[in-house]
Parts: structure tokens; C-alpha cells; sequence
């Protein structure tokens, strides 16, 4: 169910302006191909997580974006946010439910889904993120970087075409930090990643997108862009 | 577990607790309704409700310090409210108080009003306790779910406890942020302070509710709340849709009892 060209996100020049006047993306324009990993890269405020939202349709893009050759509108919105799994940076936004088998149960009973399936997905995400029987504990009573891994099992429960992640390595010790990577690599699929972890961007992805002041400014292999230091100091990520 | 003001004793081991959330929330219930509508002066009845709720607690194993400081929170108010009571004027327009001068003082229909309010609001009182401290809080909201209460109220009560933690955690990591910088001075000072703390608290809070949503409407909601609580094992899901004889017949005598107290009074 992709484009044309195998691309399940095509962002065509899109702009973005917050009610309060900040304009938080200009003109920018992606391409992800279908099983890709794009990393992307750019000081705060570049208009990463913006971006994300935009990849749900959370945020309005008059159709600028279009999801599995879906145009992100009103009509689609349904399929797309099941396609398109958000991973969101906080967990404690993420995990609402009193008991983690609720929270990842939460996507796939909204799609309505009978109970045995849902049960059954709770049962494989879990699984997927290494937390198996984790169902009936609280998110509150877990480490942090359990909560991390919760919060995509939230999102793998309904069978996602694109993982989108912002700052999944965010607050984590170097050990959970390792694990998570270690378990993005295992999920495999296509993901696209915000972050300024340069380091994580260049063991995980096949592209890096470099994001400035709402534009993409550059784009390439992940050692030729977090190679090139005069770059990166040049939008704020050294 | 950093709070546990909350759950803390939910997850002992004792009859009462491995009761059926439904079992435990009808009794209650019955013996709430019942007691309301108990007349005042039906001593034994009375004495049947709070023999009741002694025998319930005591075979819950919960320590009763704990069952009498959840109390104590609530119990002052009641009596603030119900205090002057007693002293009002029978007959006489509202707001009229008599202290004794010249007059009767204390009514004993107001005395009867008074009693009437503080037993029927204490059974009250006990009885939530003893539900919410039987109960883990997921079993509780899953209880109220399968016996059809409004799934919005559910769900609010759900968030209510999800995010209580996380207040609180905020509230202590600003209060040391504060402490850290050199906290002190003069009482006004203090409520100035204390003041922007519970601005900024209930600003962040509402900050983080949007965030919420929209990590709700990403996972597909779309307003309308779906059943949120079916438990999930296969094998908890059998055990947990279908309450056991031990249930019926837990619910069955207590609200017998309760009928009878009542019926007899």
C-alpha cells in the first residue's frame, strides 16, 4: 500500500506556523522509503518533533503529507495513525493507563479490535520489548528506561508500518540507553528517529537528515553528515 | 514504590482481599444505601453496620492505625459541618442558635440530627476505606467497569490515580529545587512562595494533560472511550469475568444482613 516509488513518507514542502506566531517548519521536504531508517538531526527548536506530528496528522499539512500514498486529512486519519506509530520523548505522556497491559491495549481497542486480538498483540509487544508478563504492573513502579521500552510497545501493539521516535535515547543511563538500540535494531521496519544522540543516529541509521531553523539543510549517509564538523557547528550540534 | 500512601495495603493476602472487586463494591454499596436510610433512633441496626465493618476489618488483616488515619482525614470535616447542629432552634427560622440562655440549650431533636449525620457519614467513611484498601486500584476501576458504571468516571478516577504519582513527584522535586536555594524568611515571604509553587504545579500539570491527549488521539482516540479494563491473561480473564461461588455467597449474606438490620429497625 506505498506510493508510487516504494515511499511510505512524502513530506512536499511543508510549512508550519504554532498559533503564537513561531514558525517551527518552512518549506521542508522528506522522503522515506519503505524499511528505512532515517535519523533526524538538529538543535532544539530545528522543528524535529514538529515534524512528527505532522507524520499522525496531530498537526494540520493541508496535503503536504502523505502517509503510504495517503494524503494526512481528515478521511485517512484513522489508517494513518495506525500505520504511523509516535513515540513520544516523555514516557509518563505516553503510559496513562493505571496497568501497562491497559496502555499497550489502548491503540488496538480503539480500532476496535475483539478481545482475544488485543490480548493476543498486548502478549506479542510486550514480548517484542523484551518486558513479557509485564501486564499488571503499574508504569509508575518501573525504571525509566522500562517505561521507554512500555511506550513502544504502546505503539508496536497496533502493527505500525513507520515507527516515529522522538528522542528515544533521551535520560537513559548508557546501559538501558544500549538496550534500546540494541532493541530498535531488533524491531527493524522503517523508523524515523529525532534526536540529537549523533551517536545513535550513526550506529542505527542508513540516512541522516540534518534539520534547521524549519528546513532540511542536509542530507546524506550518516558519516558523511556527522562527519563534516563545520556543518554541525553550524547549526548548533557540536 | 516511592508512594504508597495510596495502594499500600491493597495487595495483602486475606479473605477479604481475594474477594471479587464486584462482590466487595455491591456489599458496600448495600450497606451505605441501607444505612442512610436507616432511621436514626434504630439503635441495633446501628450496632449490626459497625459490627459489620469491625469484622470486615479485622479479617482483612489491615493494621487498624492505618484504617484510622485514612479516617481522620475525612472525620474532621463531617464534625465541623454537624457540630452546631445541636445548638440550633427548633421551630425557628434558619440560622437561629440557642447556647443555653434563657432556653432549653441543646435540643434533643438536634442532638438526633447530629447523631444521624456523624454514624451514617462514619459507616460511610469506613466503608470506602476498607473497599480501597481490600482492592488494588486496577481491580477496583475494572469492578466498577463490569458492573456498568459511567466509563468517563472510570476513566477520570483511572487518571486521577495514574497521575497523582507523578504530581506528586513534581511537587517534591520543586520544593527541593526551592529548599536547595536557600528557602526562608519571613511568613509572608513563605506564602508568596508556596503561592507560585501551586501556580506553576497546576500550570505544568495542564501542560502535560495536552500531551496526554495527543498521545491519546495518536494511539486513535477519538473521544469515545472503549472498555479500558478487561484483564488480559487468558487465564486471569476467566477467573476475573466470573465471580466465584465464595462472592455470591459473601454478597449475598452481607446484604441479607444489612436487609435484615434494617427490616427489624
Amino acid at each position: 500500500m506505498s506510493g508510487s516509488n516504494g515511499q511510505v513518507i512524502q513530506v512536499d514542502a511543508l510549512s508550519f506556523s504554532y498559533p503564537d506566531g513561531q514558525r517551527a517548519l518552512d518549506g521542508l521536504s522528506l522522503a522515506v522509503r519503505d524499511g528505512e531508517k532515517v535519523g533526524l538531526i538538529g538543535a532544539n527548536g530545528a522543528g524535529k518533533s514538529t515534524l512528527l506530528l505532522h507524520l499522525n496528522g496531530i498537526l494540520p499539512s493541508n496535503g503536504h503529507v502523505r502517509v503510504l500514498g495517503m494524503k494526512v486529512e481528515k478521511a485517512n486519519l484513522k489508517t494513518i495513525r495506525q500505520s504511523v506509530g509516535l513515540v513520544f520523548q516523555n514516557p509518563d505522556d505516553q503510559l496513562f493507563c493505571p496497568t501497562v497491559g491497559d496502555d499497550v491495549a489502548f491503540g488496538p481497542r480503539q480500532l476496535r479490535l475483539p478481545e482475544a486480538e488485543v490480548a493476543a498483540r498486548v502478549r506479542d509487544s510486550l514480548a517484542a520489548v523484551g518486558l513479557r508478563g509485564f501486564e499488571a504492573r503499574s508504569a509508575f513502579h518501573m525504571s525509566f528506561g522500562e517505561k521507554k521500552r512500555v511506550a513502544i510497545a504502546t505503539v508496536l501493539s497496533m502493527n505500525p508500518k513507520v515507527l516515529a521516535l522522538d528522542e528515544p535515547t533521551s535520560n537513559l543511563d548508557p546501559k538501558s540507553r544500549k538496550e534500546l538500540i540494541r532493541l530498535l535494531r531488533r524491531l527493524g521496519g522503517t523508523q524515523i528517529i529525532a534526536s540529537h544522540d549523533l551517536d545513535l543516529v550513526r550506529t542505527l541509521c542508513d540516512r541522516a537528515v540534518l534539520l534547521s531553523k524549519g528546513k532540511a539543510v542536509a542530507e546524506g549517509a550518516p558519516e558523511k553528515i556527522l562527519g563534516d564538523a563545520a556543518l554541525l557547528e553550524a547549526h548548533g550540534l557540536e | 514504590m516511592k508512594h504508597g500512601f495510596l495502594d499500600q495495603y491493597s495487595a495483602l493476602e486475606s479473605p477479604i482481599h481475594r474477594l471479587d472487586a464486584r462482590a466487595k463494591i455491591i456489599a458496600f454499596l448495600a450497606l451505605i444505601v441501607i444505612t442512610v436510610s436507616t432511621p436514626p433512633d434504630a439503635w441495633t441496626a446501628f450496632l449490626g453496620y459497625g459490627a459489620f465493618l469491625a469484622v470486615m476489618a479485622a479479617a482483612s488483616r489491615l493494621p487498624l492505625g492505618h484504617v484510622l488515619r485514612r479516617a481522620w482525614i475525612i472525620v474532621p470535616f463531617v464534625v465541623m459541618v454537624a457540630i452546631f447542629i445541636p445548638f440550633m432552634k427548633t421551630g425557628g427560622a434558619g440560622g437561629g442558635y440557642s447556647f443555653g440562655i434563657g432556653s432549653p440549650g441543646v435540643q434533643r431533636s438536634g442532638l438526633m440530627i447530629f447523631w444521624n449525620l456523624l454514624v451514617k457519614s462514619g459507616v460511610a467513611i469506613f466503608s470506602a476505606i476498607l473497599l480501597s484498601s481490600t482492592t488494588p486500584f486496577p481491580s477496583l476501576m475494572r469492578g466498577f467497569e463490569r458492573l456498568k458504571a459511567p466509563r468517563v468516571l472510570v476513566m477520570l478516577a483511572s487518571f486521577a490515580y495514574r497521575y497523582i504519582f507523578v504530581l506528586v513527584d513534581e511537587a517534591e522535586r520543586m520544593e527541593r529545587a526551592r529548599d536547595s536555594r536557600g528557602y526562608g524568611g519571613r511568613w509572608l515571604w513563605h506564602a508568596k512562595v508556596i503561592g507560585q509553587m501551586i501556580g506553576t504545579l497546576f500550570l505544568r500539570s495542564y501542560e502535560r494533560s495536552e500531551r496526554v491527549y495527543v498521545a491519546m488521539v495518536s494511539r486513535g482516540f477519538d473521544g469515545r472511550i472503549v472498555a479500558s479494563s478487561v484483564s488480559l491473561r487468558s487465564s486471569e480473564r476467566r477467573a476475573e469475568t466470573r465471580m466465584a461461588a465464595g462472592d455470591y455467597a459473601f454478597m449475598a449474606a452481607s446484604v441479607g444482613f444489612f436487609v435484615a438490620l434494617r427490616v427489624s429497625a
